[in-house]
């Protein structure tokens, strides 16, 4: 039909039936190399790799600070310190209430002035009955007092308690820290006042106007 | 390739995962650090940089002050930090809750600032004006930080210039005083402490070092 000359490559086979299997075999044993064929994994390096995870695992759990954003020494244990509140010292919250607002006139001696600021070192309105002091301080003071056998009457001991009328409205903590700190210093020893014994007299006698000395020595 | 989906899911996982345990994790924990409320003192540590050291610190940054000098006191037990008088504690997290970004320095060329306002015995304004000024050791003269004036009589001499002896002194007539950017960045200096005892911050006992040491 035509006279073009044929593919030879379409009369000429590739590859006899004889090649193809003996090519087959061939491939089927080939070992390119000689080793590329699988291995199992050498068991020892199971080993090698659980003791390594085992190490690292050991050594976090032991010095990673328990993960806790505030340890930074890995031998710290974690600790409630922060998440407890923090013991208020009256003594130190006393000396620094104090030093802010009595220090003006009953000076860092506790002595006063003379014939003005009565002393509060070895008063015996400060080392007597609580109730009378922690009054004293709530809502102040006016009008002649006898101190150490001296009166002194020219000024008058301001409202420091919260209280209407009152330039400092201090809590009754810390007024039961100044009263414990002042009387506990220069020499005087008479018992530390509570925070409760301030807020039992603070929630008795409600709002009122300044003391006078004749009301207070009623008080027992 | 094969398994091409699984390799980059695992890979993406990897990375993921640990950004998350060394970045994201810890952001998220000490983002969560309070300032500390002290009731005898009725005051909250750290205390915030007042505005005209927060200034300062814009200088501080804008002089590269933190390549040479760090701002992190190592623990008492690791290293000389403290012997140095750099710091009685180390530098905790909290100790930066309010900075946006935080001086650390990496490289300690001249000494660790962070606690440089509560050293003792107490830098003054005029000592650090001399520092800047003169430079000392590898620290450069930031002489552009302070400006050579007229001393006249229609004008009071500033009460911050900076008495300078030997050669550096000025010639006779006029003086040396801090600009804007000195004072402030000595304003800044001075506001770093880090002397307050956070309860985080407490050196663990050496006893209790050892004997955690020893059960191991």
């Amino acid at each position: 039909m035509s006279d073009e000359p044929l593919d030879p490559r379409v009369e000429q086979p590739g590859a006899s039936d004889d090649s193809l299997v003996s090519a087959h075999e061939e491939t089927l044993h080939h070992k390119s190399g000689g080793d590329a064929h699988y291995k199992m994994l050498p068991l020892v390096l199971l080993f090698v790799f659980s003791g390594l995870i085992f190490f690292g695992g050991t050594y976090l759990n032991r010095f990673a600070g328990h993960y806790h954003p505030e340890i930074f020494n890995e031998y710290a244990q974690p600790t409630n310190a922060a998440a407890a509140p923090v013991k208020v010292d009256p003594v130190v919250l006393g000396k620094k209430s104090f030093e802010q607002v009595c220090i003006t006139c009953h000076q860092a001696t506790g002595l006063g002035v003379p014939g003005v600021y009565p002393p509060l070192a070895g008063s015996e309105w400060v080392l007597g009955t609580p109730d009378r002091v922690i009054r004293i301080v709530l809502y102040g003071l006016k009008g002649p007092v006898t101190v150490k056998g001296n009166t002194f009457g020219a000024a008058a001991m301001p409202v420091i308690g919260k209280v209407t009328g009152s330039g400092y409205n201090w809590s009754d903590e810390r007024i039961a820290a100044v009263l414990t700190y002042v009387r506990q210093e220069w020499g005087n020893k008479a018992s530390p006042i509570t925070p409760e014994q301030v807020a039992a007299i603070h929630e008795k006698e409600g709002d009122r106007k300044e003391w006078s000395a004749e009301e207070l020595e009623k008080i027992q | 390739m094969r398994n091409g989906f699984l390799f980059f899911i695992g890979l993406f996982a990897a990375l993921t995962l640990s950004w998350a345990g060394v970045a994201l994790w810890p952001n998220w924990q000490l983002g969560l650090l309070k300032p500390f409320y002290d009731q005898n003192d009725e005051k909250a540590y750290p205390q915030r940089t007042p505005g005209i050291a927060a200034e300062g610190r814009m200088v501080y940054d804008d002089l590269g002050c933190a390549a040479c000098h760090t701002q992190q006191v190592r623990r008492p037990d690791l290293g000389s930090d403290k012997a140095r008088g750099w710091g009685d504690r180390q530098s905790v997290a909290r100790d930066y809750i309010y900075d946006t970004h935080v001086e650390l320095g990496a490289i300690r060329v001249g000494p660790d600032l962070a606690n440089l306002g509560a050293r003792k015995p107490a830098y003054d304004r005029d000592d650090l004006y001399k520092l800047l000024y003169a430079g000392v050791g590898a620290m450069p003269s930031y002489k552009f930080l302070f400006e050579q004036r007229v001393i006249s009589s229609n004008r009071q001499p500033a009460d911050d210039a900076i008495t300078l002896y030997g050669p550096l002194a000025p010639p006779p007539g006029t003086e040396i005083v801090p600009t804007h950017r000195a004072r402030r960045l000595v304003e800044y200096l001075l506001s770093l402490s880090q002397s307050y005892e956070y309860p985080e911050a407490t050196p663990v006992e050496p006893a209790a070092q050892g004997k955690e040491g020893e059960k191991k």
